[in-house]
Order: C-alpha cells, then sequence, then structure tokens
C-alpha cells in the first residue's frame, strides 16, 4: 500500500487494534485456566510447561503487555495523528514497532512455559527479550515523539502528555529493573540481589503500574471519553492540572509492596505515605472524566460504549482509593500474600484497564474500516452486562477470601500457637475460587463475543485511511469573493 | 423539512421560517437577533435556505460558506455576534486605508526561525464566544496568502500572528476576519500586552518549579521524620540530604528571586525611608534556613530545614499567584471597555470648503476634527453633531437596545452605534480623552482606593517588618543562654512565621474581585469610595422618572367608544409611522399587541401631508379627513376643550389625543392615556434595601398625586417621598439629610440629578447619553435595562459583603501574628510549620477575597457540538 | 539500602527531566489557553463518509476505492455531510 501523505497512518492502527482483541482472548484464556488450575491442580495432567508457575507469568505479560501494550500503541498512535494532525513520522518504524512488539509477545508465549524467567514480577522476560523489548521501544518514542515535533496544532492535546509521560517512565523503569548479567542464552542474573533487588523491583512494578496501567491509559480515557460522549471534557484545565500533580508525585509509592519485609521501616513508611498522596490527583483525573457527561447522563441509557468508559471510571476511582488504603500498615499487615491483593489487582485490570480499552476499540475499530459504527450494538450491550457480571463475582469473590485467610492465618490460640493450618485456609477458599473462576469465564465470554463483533465489522467494511484536513497551509483555499456596497438595513418605510 | 438537517444544527430555533415569520419568532441564523419581517436577507446553507437579519449576517454567512467553512455552524455553541458593519471594509479598502495608518507600531519584527524576519501582530478579538469560533477565525487566516502561523487564545479573546509583509498587511488580516463576523483590533497597548504575557508565564513557571522541588525535597525529608533514630543509616541520611539540597537550589535561585530581589531593593533604601519592607523577613529567613541547613548537612549535625524553605516559597507563590490572576482579570475587563471604539473612521479634511473624507485610524483624531459618522457605523469619538439628525443606539453604555435621537449641537460618545442617518460631527475628544477610555481608567484608578482602616493597618503593618528582625535577634540570644543547639532554629522560626503580608493583602484582593464582579455586573465605579459607602450607608435617596421608571411612555388606558377603538388606533399608528419618540412607541406597541403580528400591519391606512409641531403633536390627511395627534391643547378643537376639562380623569397621567378637525364634524375619536411605568425590578430592589436597613428616599419633580402613587407601590414612607421638587431642594434635602448624621447614596440620571448627586456621600449616575459626559457621580450604573435595580441592590449587598471581607482578614492578619509569634519564641514551632503557617495565612486571606468574585465562566457546551448521531442509511 | 544510590541519583535525574518539560510547556505557551483545546478535538471530525450521505458527489453507500484517497483530497477541505 502506497504511503500517502495526505491521509493519517491507520495501518499500524489497526493492526495494533485487531491484536489488542486477539490478545485481550489468549491472555484471558490463560487466566482462566490458572484460576481453574488453583482449584483442580492437576487439570493440566503434569505437563511441565503448563504448570501453574509457568503460565501465570505468561498470564501476566499477556495481559498486561500484549493486552494492555497493543491497545496503548494503537490509541496513542491514532491520538496522536488527529490531535496534531499529522501522519506518523514514519511508516516504517511504526511497522517495526508493531511487528517487533508481537515477535516480543510470541517469544514470551514461548519462553515463559518454558520456564526461562528471571523471577521478577511483571519483568520475568529473560535478557535477550528484554534488549528487543529495548530496541522496540525506542522506536516507538521517536516515532511518537517525532510525530508530535511535526504537529500543526499549536497546543498539545493533554492525552499526548499523559502518553508521552507513560513511554519515557516505562523505558527507564524497564532499563533499570532489567539490568542483568547473561550467563547464557536464556538464563541471566539481575544486576541487584537480595533486599536491594527487592526495593528495585517494586520501585518498577508499582511504578510500572502506575505509568503503564494508569498515566497510558488515563491518556486514552482524556481522549475517548469525550468523542464518545460528544462532550468536551468536564475540565480542561484541570486534566493539565491533574497530569503534572501526577507525574510531580509518583516515584515513591513503590515500597508499599514490602511492607513487614526485611525492607527498613522508614522506607515502608514512606511509601505509605506517598501512595496516600497519590489519592488526589488520581481522583481529580476520575472525577474530570465521569462528570465530563453532566449534564447528559441520560446518554448513558442508550450507548453500550459509553457504559464501558465511564463504569471504568468509576472502577479506576475505586482502585485508586482501594490501593492506598492497602498501603497502610495495619491494613497490609491483614491483606498482604491474600487473594484481597489479587482481587485489587483485578478491579484495576478488568474495571479499569480492560474496560477503558474496550470503549476505545469499539469507538475506534469502525472508524479504521471505513464503517459507522459496530456491526451489532446490542452484542456490545451484551458484552458490557456479561463483562460487568464478571467482574463483579470476581472481586467480591477474592475480597471476602481475601479477608478470610489474612483472618485464618493470624488466628492464635490463647497460647500463641496458630489456631489454622495454611491447608486450612485452602480449602476454605475454594467456593470463593469457584466464584472467582465463574467471573473470569464470564468475562472471557465476553471477550469472545467482541471478537466475533469486531469480525463481521471488518467483514463489512474495509481498510480506511482518514484524510488529514487540508487548507492548514496558508494560501491554499481560494479568498471569498468580495461582497456588496454596504447597505442600510431598512427601518420601517422610510 | 428535513429533519435531519436540522438536527445537524444544535440550536433551538422554529422548524420552519414561515412559522417563525408569524408567531413573530424569527431570528437570524447567525447571530439570533430578531428578524423583522420586512427584511429578506437569506442565505442557503446545506440545501436549506436560512433567514438572517441584516446585510452584515448575510456576507459573514455567504463568506463562511464560500471558504468552506459550514463546520462552523455545526460546531459553535450559540449564537454569533451581529456583524458591526462599519467593519466591513469595501472591498478596495485595503488600498484606501494607507499603510501607514496602521503604522509600524501595531506591528514588530520577529525573526523567523530560518533567520529571515517576519511581521507580527496582535489582536484584541471581538465575537470569540467557543472553540468553534476559534477554529473559524484560524482557518481564515490559515487561508491568506502570507500568514506564517496564527496563534488564536480563547481565553484571553486575543490573537498573535506572524506573516510576511509583503504579501500581506495588517489591514487585508482584519478585512479577512470581518468578513467571517470576527471584529478585530491591534491590541492597543502592545508593550502592556506582551508585558502581561511574560509576566504571568514568569510566575506560572517559578510555581511550577517551587511546586515539583517541594514535592521531591519531601519525599526525601519525610523518611528522617518517619525513622525512629538510628535507623537511618549515615550514608543514606547524607545521599538524601545532599539531593534535597541540589532540588532546594533551583527554589531558592529561581522561584524565590524576586523576593530577594524586593528585599535587597528595600534594603537599600531603608536608611533613607526607613521602611523596611515586607520581603526582607522572608528574604532572611530562607536565607538563614539555607546556610544553618548547609552547615548542618555538610558537619553531620543537626537538621536540615529544606523542605520547609520549598515548602514556604511554594505556599507564598501560590498565594500570589491567585492574587495577580484576580488583577489581571481585572484589568483585562477594563481595558475590553476602554477599547470598545472603532478602528478607523473617516475624516473631512476641508470641512465646510469641501467635503471629501480620508480614511483614518480612529485614535489618531484630533480635537475639532469633522468626521462623518454614516449608518451603522461606530461612533469613533466624541463629538458634538454639526450636521444630520439620527438615531444612536447607546446599549454600551445604558445596556438600552432603543436607539436614542440625536441632532444638531448633540454630543455622541465614542463607541457607540450610529443607526439612523449620515451625520456630520466635530470632535470634542479622541482616543485616550474619550469617555469610554476615562471610565476605563477611573475604574482601574479605583483599585488603588485603600479604606480608611485599611490604610491604618498597612501602616501598621509596615512596623511588623524590623519588629519581628528585632525579635527574632533578640530570640536568638535569649535561647543561645538557654539552649545554644536551638538557637538558630527559633530565631529562623520568628522570622518565617510573621505574615505583614495578610494585612497588606487583605484589601487590594478584595477590592479587585469585587471591581471585577460589578464591572461584569455592569456597575462602573469610578471613585474607589463607593464600596465602603455603600457598606455604610443609612438612607439611599432615589430619583423618581428614569430611575425608578423606566422613563419611557405606556398606553395606560384609551378613552374612547368601543367601536371606535380599532379605528383610532389605526389612524394613530399610521399617524406616528416612522417616529421614534417615546409617545409614538408606546403606542405602537400597544397597536401590535392588539392587532396582532402581520395581519393587522396590511390594514393600516397612508398618511398624507404629514406635518409635526415640535412639542405639541401631528397633522395629517387620513382618507381625506384631517387629523391631529397630540397634546390636548394642540389636537382637541376648541369647542370641545370645555368638556375634556371637565371630565375627572385622574391627572397622574399624560394624555394624547386624537382628533379629526374637519370643521363639520369636530371629534375627539380617543384619549390615549400615558403613563411611565416603574422598572420591574424596582419593587424587589427598595423592598431589599429596606430590609437591609436602609432608609428609602423618593425625590421627583413630578406632581403630588404621582409621586404619592409611586411611593405607595413601592413601599416608600410618604414622609420620605417628596414632589415637585426642584434641582436645588433636591440638593438641600439631601445635604439636609447627610448633615443629620445619615450616610447617603444618591441615585439619579437627568442633568437636574447632578446638585444631588454631588451634595450626597456617594452617588450613582444611571447612564444616560448627555450626563456621562459630564461625570460626576461616583459610579455609572450601565447595567442591562432591565436589570439595572437589581444590579444596584446586589452592589449594596457585594459592598457589605466586601467590608466584611476586608474586616475578617484585617482579624485574621492580627489574630494570627498575636498568636503566631509568642509559639514561635517559645521553641513551640519548628521553621517547617512556621513556613507553613506563613503562607497558609496570605493564601487564606487570598482565598477568602476571592470568594467576592463573580463565578468564572464556564465554557462546557450545553448543547451537543456535534450532531447527534441517528441511525441512517 | 544501597540500592538508594540508583534510585534517588535517579529521581533526581527524572526531576529535572520533569522540570525542563514543565519550562518548556509554559515558554512554548501550551499553557496560555486551557480553555478551547478540550473543544477542538470535537471539531476534529473523525466520520467515515460511509454515513449514509454523499462525498463530493459520490452517491451514498458507495463503497470506496481501496485506501487511495488522494483523488478526493485535492477537491474540498472538509467532507460536507
Amino acid at each position: 500500500m502506497q504511503a500517502n501523505a495526505n491521509t493519517y497512518n491507520y495501518k499500524v492502527v489497526r493492526q495494533f487494534a485487531i491484536m489488542t482483541v486477539v490478545w485481550g482472548i489468549v491472555g484471558m484464556l490463560v487466566g482462566v485456566i490458572i484460576a481453574a488450575q488453583l482449584i483442580w491442580p492437576d487439570l493440566t495432567f503434569g505437563i511441565e510447561w503448563l504448570s501453574y508457575g509457568r503460565l501465570r507469568p505468561l498470564h501476566t505479560n499477556a495481559v498486561i503487555f500484549a493486552f494492555g501494550g497493543c491497545a496503548l500503541f494503537g490509541t496513542s498512535y491514532y491520538v496522536v495523528q488527529r490531535t496534531c494532525q499529522a501522519r506518523l513520522l514514519s511508516d516504517g518504524m511504526a511497522a517495526f514497532h508493531f511487528w517487533g512488539w508481537q515477535v516480543v509477545i510470541v517469544l514470551a508465549a514461548i519462553t515463559l512455559p518454558l520456564g526461562y524467567t528471571q523471577g521478577k514480577e511483571y519483568a520475568e522476560l529473560e535478557w535477550p527479550i528484554d534488549i528487543l523489548i529495548t530496541l522496540v521501544w525506542v522506536c516507538y518514542a521517536i516515532v511518537f515523539f517525532g510525530t508530535i515535533m511535526k504537529r500543526r496544532t499549536q497546543h498539545i492535546y493533554v492525552a499526548n502528555w499523559f502518553y508521552g509521560a507513560f513511554i519515557l517512565t516505562v523505558a527507564i523503569l524497564h532499563l533499570v529493573n532489567s539490568a542483568a548479567i547473561p550467563a547464557s542464552m536464556w538464563k541471566s542474573y539481575s544486576a541487584y540481589a537480595g533486599v536491594q533487588d527487592a526495593m528495585i523491583q517494586w520501585w518498577y512494578g508499582h511504578n510500572a503500574v502506575g505509568f503503564f496501567l494508569t498515566a497510558g491509559f488515563l491518556g486514552i480515557m482524556y481522549y475517548f471519553v469525550p468523542k464518545q460522549a460528544e462532550r468536551p471534557i468536564y475540565s480542561y484545565r484541570l486534566s493539565v492540572v491533574h497530569f503534572w500533580a501526577l507525574i510531580f508525585t509518583y516515584m515513591w509509592a513503590g515500597p508499599h509492596h514490602l511492607h513487614y519485609t526485611a525492607l527498613p521501616d522508614w522506607v515502608q513508611s514512606l511509601g505509605m505515605v506517598f501512595s496516600l498522596i497519590l489519592l488526589a490527583p488520581s481522583w481529580g483525573g476520575m472525577i474530570n472524566g465521569i462528570m465530563t457527561l453532566s449534564g447528559a447522563w441520560h446518554k448513558l441509557r442508550d450507548d453500550p460504549i459509553l457504559k464501558f468508559l465511564i463504569v471504568s471510571l468509576s472502577f479506576y476511582g475505586m482502585s485508586t482509593f482501594e490501593g492506598p488504603m492497602l498501603s497502610i500498615k495495619t491494613v497490609n499487615g491483614l491483606a498482604h500474600y491474600t487473594d484481597w491483593i489479587v482481587g485489587h489487582v483485578h478491579s484495576g485490570a478488568l474495571g479499569w484497564v480492560a474496560f477503558i480499552s474496550i470503549g476505545a476499540m469499539y469507538y475506534m475499530i469502525p472508524k479504521l474500516f471505513g464503517r459507522k459504527e459496530m456491526y451489532s450494538i446490542k452484542l456490545i450491550s451484551l458484552h458490557f452486562w456479561i463483562a460487568t457480571l464478571g467482574v463483579v463475582l470476581y472481586i467480591a469473590a477474592l475480597w471476602i477470601a481475601g479477608v478470610m485467610q489474612g483472618l485464618m492465618w493470624r488466628a492464635v490460640n490463647a497460647d500463641g500457637t496458630l489456631t489454622y493450618t495454611f491447608v486450612e485456609s485452602v480449602k476454605a477458599s475454594y467456593p470463593y475460587w469457584m466464584i472467582r473462576l465463574l467471573g473470569g469465564v464470564l468475562f472471557f465470554s465476553g471477550m469472545l463475543i467482541m471478537a466475533y463483533n469486531v469480525a463481521r465489522t471488518i467483514a463489512a467494511g474495509k481498510a480506511y485511511d482518514a484524510p488529514i484536513p487540508a487548507g492548514m497551509a496558508p494560501g491554499s483555499l481560494p479568498m471569498p469573493s468580495g461582497v456588496g456596497p454596504i447597505i442600510t438595513p431598512t427601518a420601517q418605510g422610510d | 423539512m428535513n429533519s435531519r438537517a436540522d438536527s445537524l444544527f444544535a440550536h433551538d430555533y422554529p422548524n420552519s421560517d414561515a412559522e417563525a415569520l408569524t408567531s413573530g419568532a424569527l431570528r437570524c441564523f447567525h447571530c439570533g437577533l430578531r428578524v423583522a419581517t420586512d427584511m429578506h436577507f437569506e442565505v442557503e446553507i446545506d440545501r436549506q435556505k436560512r433567514r438572517m437579519c441584516c446585510v452584515g449576517c448575510e456576507s459573514v454567512a455567504q463568506t463562511i460558506l464560500a471558504a468552506g467553512l459550514v463546520d462552523f455552524y455545526r460546531h459553535r455553541i450559540g449564537f454569533s455576534e451581529q456583524l458591526d458593519p462599519s467593519t466591513l471594509l469595501l472591498d478596495d479598502a485595503p488600498s484606501k486605508v494607507s499603510e501607514p495608518t496602521f503604522g509600524h507600531a501595531s506591528v514588530t519584527t520577529v525573526p523567523n526561525a530560518s533567520g529571515a524576519t517576519a511581521s507580527e501582530l496582535h489582536l484584541y478579538l471581538s465575537g470569540l464566544r467557543c472553540a468553534a469560533c476559534v477554529w473559524l477565525a484560524e482557518r481564515t487566516l490559515a487561508n491568506l496568502p502570507g500568514t506564517i502561523s496564527t496563534t488564536i487564545n480563547l481565553t484571553t479573546q486575543s490573537a498573535r500572528i506572524r506573516f510576511d509583509a509583503n504579501a500581506l498587511h495588517t489591514a487585508g488580516i482584519i478585512d479577512a476576519l470581518a468578513r467571517v463576523g470576527l471584529g478585530a483590533e491591534p491590541a492597543e497597548h502592545e508593550a502592556r500586552l506582551i508585558a502581561r504575557k511574560h509576566q504571568r508565564r514568569t510566575q506560572l513557571l517559578e510555581f511550577g518549579v517551587a511546586a515539583l522541588c517541594m514535592m521531591q525535597v519531601m519525599m526525601l525529608v519525610v523518611p528522617i521524620y518517619l525513622a525512629d533514630a538510628g535507623d537511618v543509616s549515615r550514608e543514606a541520611k547524607q545521599l538524601m540530604g545532599w539531593t534535597a539540597w541540589l532540588l532546594t537550589l533551583p527554589v531558592l535561585m529561581f522561584s524565590a528571586r524576586p523576593i530577594f530581589v524586593n528585599a535587597f531593593r528595600t534594603a537599600f533604601h531603608t536608611a533613607s525611608s526607613g521602611y523596611i519592607g515586607m520581603d526582607v523577613p522572608v528574604a532572611l529567613a530562607l536565607l538563614l534556613t539555607f546556610i544553618a541547613s548547609t552547615v548542618a548537612l555538610v558537619t553531620d549535625s543537626g537538621q536540615h530545614y529544606f523542605d520547609a524553605i520549598t515548602m514556604f516559597v511554594f505556599l507564598l507563590l501560590g498565594a500570589r499567584w491567585l492574587e495577580s490572576s484576580i488583577r489581571l482579570r481585572t484589568a483585562e475587563s477594563i481595558d475590553r471597555l476602554a477599547n470598545a471604539r472603532p478602528l478607523v473612521c473617516e475624516r473631512l479634511t476641508d470641512y465646510p470648503a469641501s467635503e471629501s473624507a480620508v480614511t483614518v485610524r480612529a485614535d489618531h483624531l484630533r480635537l475639532g476634527d469633522v468626521i462623518s459618522i454614516r449608518p451603522g457605523e461606530c461612533v469613533p469619538a466624541d463629538a458634538v453633531i454639526l450636521r444630520g439628525e439620527s438615531e444612536i443606539d447607546e446599549a454600551l453604555m445604558t445596556g438600552e437596545s432603543r436607539p436614542v435621537a440625536r441632532g444638531v449641537g448633540d454630543v455622541v460618545i465614542g463607541g457607540t452605534l450610529n443607526t439612523g442617518s449620515p451625520l456630520l460631527a466635530r470632535v470634542t475628544a479622541a482616543g485616550e480623552q474619550t469617555l469610554l477610555s476615562r471610565l476605563g481608567k477611573m475604574v482601574e484608578s479605583s483599585l488603588m482606593y485603600r479604606p480608611a482602616f485599611q490604610g491604618v493597618a498597612e501602616r501598621a503593618a509596615r512596623w511588623i517588618a524590623p519588629i519581628t528582625l528585632l525579635l527574632a535577634a533578640g530570640a536568638a540570644i535569649v535561647w543561645w543562654q538557654i539552649d545554644a543547639g536551638r538557637a538558630a532554629e527559633i530565631a529562623i522560626a520568628v522570622l518565617a512565621i510573621t505574615c505583614p503580608c495578610a494585612f497588606a493583602l487583605a484589601a487590594p484582593t478584595a477590592l479587585a474581585s469585587t471591581l471585577s464582579r460589578m464591572t461584569g455586573d455592569g456597575l462602573l465605579i469610578a471613585r474607589g469610595h463607593l464600596i465602603e459607602t455603600m457598606a455604610t450607608a443609612t438612607d439611599v435617596v432615589f430619583d423618581k422618572t428614569g430611575t425608578l421608571t423606566t422613563g419611557k411612555m405606556r398606553i395606560a388606558a384609551i378613552h374612547c367608544k368601543c367601536s371606535q377603538l380599532a379605528h383610532a388606533l389605526r389612524i394613530a399608528v399610521c399617524m406616528e409611522r416612522g417616529a421614534t419618540h417615546p409617545v409614538a412607541a408606546a403606542i405602537n406597541t400597544y397597536a401590535l399587541d392588539y392587532f396582532g403580528s402581520a395581519e393587522g400591519a396590511a390594514e393600516y391606512p397612508v398618511a398624507a401631508a404629514l406635518t409635526t409641531l415640535a412639542g405639541c403633536g401631528i397633522e395629517a390627511q387620513v382618507n381625506g379627513r384631517t387629523y391631529r395627534l397630540g397634546k390636548p391643547d394642540f389636537a382637541v378643537p376648541p369647542v370641545m376643550r370645555a368638556q375634556l376639562v371637565a371630565t375627572s380623569l385622574p391627572r397622574d397621567e399624560t394624555h394624547i389625543a386624537l382628533c379629526s378637525s374637519d370643521g363639520a364634524h369636530p371629534a375627539l375619536f380617543a384619549l390615549f392615556s400615558l403613563s411611565d411605568p416603574l422598572r420591574a425590578d424596582a419593587q424587589s430592589c427598595v423592598r431589599r434595601l429596606q430590609s437591609g436597613g436602609l432608609n428609602v428616599h423618593l425625590l421627583s419633580g413630578d406632581a403630588e398625586q404621582v409621586v404619592a402613587t409611586c411611593a405607595g407601590q413601592l413601599g416608600i414612607t410618604p414622609a420620605n417621598s417628596h414632589s415637585a421638587q426642584t434641582p436645588d431642594q433636591k440638593q438641600a434635602y439631601v445635604a439636609a439629610l447627610v448633615r443629620s448624621g445619615a450616610r447617603v447614596v444618591a441615585v439619579g440620571d437627568g442633568v437636574n440629578d447632578a446638585p444631588m448627586l454631588a451634595a450626597a456621600n456617594g452617588s450613582i449616575g444611571l447612564a444616560q447619553g448627555a450626563t456621562l459626559t459630564r461625570l460626576t457621580a461616583d459610579a455609572v450604573l450601565a447595567a442591562n435595562r432591565g436589570q439595572l435595580l437589581t444590579t444596584l441592590a446586589d452592589a449594596v449587598d457585594t459592598s457589605r459583603k466586601t467590608q466584611r471581607v476586608i474586616r475578617q482578614n484585617l482579624q485574621w492578619a492580627l489574630v494570627y501574628n498575636v498568636v503566631a509569634v509568642p509559639l514561635a519564641l517559645l521553641g513551640l514551632v519548628t521553621p517547617l510549620i512556621a513556613a507553613f503557617g506563613m503562607a497558609l495565612s496570605s493564601l487564606i486571606v487570598v482565598l477568602n477575597a476571592s470568594r467576592l468574585r463573580a463565578t468564572p465562566r464556564r465554557l462546557v457546551a450545553v448543547v451537543p457540538v456535534v450532531p447527534a448521531r441517528t441511525v441512517e442509511g | 539500602m544501597e540500592s538508594l544510590w540508583i534510585l534517588i541519583p535517579l529521581s533526581l535525574a527524572i526531576a529535572v527531566v520533569i522540570g525542563w518539560a514543565f519550562c518548556w510547556a509554559v515558554s512554548h505557551g501550551q499553557m496560555d489557553d486551557l480553555d478551547s483545546p478540550g473543544m477542538r478535538i470535537l471539531i476534529d471530525d473523525d466520520r467515515t463518509p460511509r454515513c449514509g450521505n454523499p462525498v463530493n458527489g459520490q452517491p451514498a453507500g458507495a463503497p470506496l476505492s481501496g485506501v487511495d484517497v488522494s483523488a478526493r483530497q485535492s477537491e474540498s477541505a472538509s467532507p460536507i455531510i
């Protein structure tokens, strides 16, 4: 296909959009499998590369980096082009970005089940893949920032700032945390050790959540919510303040993952304090997004895409409240290592990240294929309700399970011995894991519905690249023809 | 009717123009004003014919269409401004207006990216209602050959254009904008505009850097607070300490630079002026704290206070940012008022010898120049009419949309609109000397006013700085004896905690907020003391006609035989056709209501041989009979006068008689009783003032009966209402009130009221033509006519609130300083808390004052800005 | 806490970058108009021509010919619907 300088590059957006749906299904399928494995450990007949320990990191990587990543890349390329009214800096580099990233994911899908892992959460991939990630990321940064530099609008829309912060921060986090000394092709040793490694790992881990899963998706929110609602963001001023407040304060929340560990007390406290401080800017963003509908709440009734987007913001608010609460030492003392944490992660991942991505895809995909809207609005609605039910079951089940586990583990008898054995807490958790599995299956089926809807939409449409509005170059439109002489408006009768 | 096309446009107007026409609700598609039934301006937009109200809107719409910018109509949030036709230059106008008239003062040269130079022009734009208008402006400008770049700012309603001076000139730019209905004037005070923008940006930068460093330093310092002693290793402490030190440097060297510069400057002059600036203790505190902390860091002993320093600067700059925001907004709204004049005008170079005219810039007019003001043009300067009679729309000043008649010898005000006939006038004041400019300056200068107790407070505040220094020194000495280790810390705390700025900020911010709000509401305050006077007033004296009443005639009753009513009305209307004086207006309005809209219109007969006798009435021939319409003395045939006198018609209205004076059958067809109704909000205003504890008085030159009725309706006690007052008597009355100890605010409008206004403690004039040029009132009420008195009552409330706020602020400042300093002296506060307290104290003062502001304009679309997604196709 | 020897200088460096970005934004006018950008994205017309209305004479519902829209480009500024 000939690169046409007068249109936007929707091709790479299409590619990422389709893969978002594909990887969403793959990642969530693995999630369903491992949830089932917790209940029926022999589900996969002891095959080593289908064992829980190896599939879990595959699940996390697939949903965060494959599903979440493709959603971010696709939407960021869409948003940056449209808001800067300029085509991507380089089609070739964008293509490398896409294919490079797919290679990363495929390699992950191969190496992780085979057991090659660095053992660092959300950074399990071994060093060759880390290098590939770095190359692809640099490419992405060049294309994204390069497109901004060739913009034809003076103002850079706020969503692009969020995307930009996400890109730069993740680059730094990745480089620092993945520093390792290779021992063989698929084995390396972390440059850090012991509790120091833990500190850096969770500095990475939490900021990855903060910038990959929050800042980036806030960029999606700030563009797609107003577009779908056909109303401007409630307060653009607030969105800019929100952005700067967030990046001024984000970097120190990491230690809250390490409460009551070997990490010094004061570092843990530091993490707690700043997690609490983060509450304010996060909620500012949430309010800004939800209040966009102020005066037009009725739109929520009939528009399922808007439902996805607005409900995602509610879950965002909930998670960003739950998070700081969990970082308080006393609360953390109960919740750490329990399923409450898993519940918290999934309320953010499913409720916020997945919902906003799904909503954005439903908005974007028709436009990429020359269609006015998705093949079936009813199916979107069905997807919404199934998915919401799924999320609610999931997190409710794990809240209960988590608190129960925490209480059981810390219960002591009068003489100081533990009341329950660990196995007893596992047995007590079964019913809730069943409910959680049901929730996950529901959410997964929702994704299948989405895949069907997307496939039918693409089949009915044709790849379409939108034109860049012309006439921005001076002198390219004809001057209006002159008006006649001034006529006095006639008054009554004279 | 294509309802889909209608749904494309997010505005509420009737589905069919035909319906709208008969219902009288037809609105111009472009600007939303009513379309007169006999106006036929129309443009086809999106395959539908849309009516416009005038040639201005029609040409703008056509221009927008021709440029392919019809999306503008889809995305705008409301109606556009009606185009001022005077801004539409003729096709060949750019060549007519020679470039020197625009002067290179407006256009600056800037270096381009490629090294060449480009020209840059700053403009104030009017008509920017929403982002769609911004888009329209940008696209229009981008289409011009020679444009390099444009930046439009919706917040400040201004634009900056960079262009190639060889391909494009200022007139072309302004013309292009005018053609799409956006007014543009070169920003008069280029340097001021640029300076303001620069100042704003610098302040934001300083504040932002302080905020960033403050957050980062907090993160690095909090561990020390959280950790138990000995928990944090020495290396970790040093690492975090030095990083905090590095992060404090930008705050001190960049963000706090203005504080240091100021302190330095005033310190130098202390010897001569005996005055220590308020920034001196602050600067000293910052410096000493930094030095002490650095020493502590280097020697690894004692505490450092980088968090206190950065927090202090952050909060202080925050408070100042808020305050200057308020001031900036006030200044900008005043600027817009003062800049309402048109850009160019026609000057007759050789009057009366020849009538040739040249186009010149309006502010280059000089006293005595003769100018021509065409119908539809804005009056370029204050002038006296030499020739011609016309109607002037003085809505800018009076809020009154009905034009007022002006003839030879009358004064016209720069910025108002000539709606009637061409005029020749001699300039009496131009440019900065015009009434509007002077008003603008007065409002601006009233910002300087300080209420009495504020002045005292400020003078007292000047002592705080030297006292603080002494106390700090004293504390250092005393604590050195008691516990040497704490001496420095406590001295710093004392320096940091006092807040003299709260005193200084107390009144100015409150006044700026209030002024900005009142200017927006339509009360232009020329002398600042009025706010205090209104707040402490005990009595309000009103003039009646034109102040409490609309000054406009209305038909209260028609006395005639029922069967004759329609006939009499028709004749009266046709005789009054084309006249614009109040009686005609009253009759026309009544007839319109009576007959309904269009149908009756066709049936009006035509009057012939119309003669007007000034001050008496009209005589005309209608259908062969001679009629007279006017004062009873003039119109009623002598034979019937006796009858008229014998009737006991109430004497509180003016009467206009319609009679046929044909010899054989003289007949009194109708007697129109006209009254001058009270303003809609008069009653509620008086009630509000009275329930606020004010005595309300009514003075009028009208007859007793009239005044009594009026006073009764308003609830003013008979003792306080006086009729048949001459101007001198009014003045005497007010003077007597003042002598008796009352604080009087007088409200009036006519020339007659000037003495009365001058005698009162505070005076408010209603904006009406002639009196404005002799501005003696302390304020001018220029609100929309339906809101005039409501604005007045609001202003009294706001004034009281303002005094309360100022008092609250001063009390707070006093209490805070009195409580805080001893706490610091006793060593009960750390420097961090001291800094926090001080900065928070200023912030509280500023926030309290900002409550007085009008609620900021929100640019949220109430209607969808893009078409609803209908399911189709 | 040796890891702090990496993390703290790193966060200092990042703070400098953030500071630079903020200064860049303010001095390049990014903070001057914070009212209209929220609306501009709505004005940006991203509707596809398959909305049932003609694009420059093309009948409604006609399929687009592949991706090459250059011919359509030269005719008008924005699709008039």
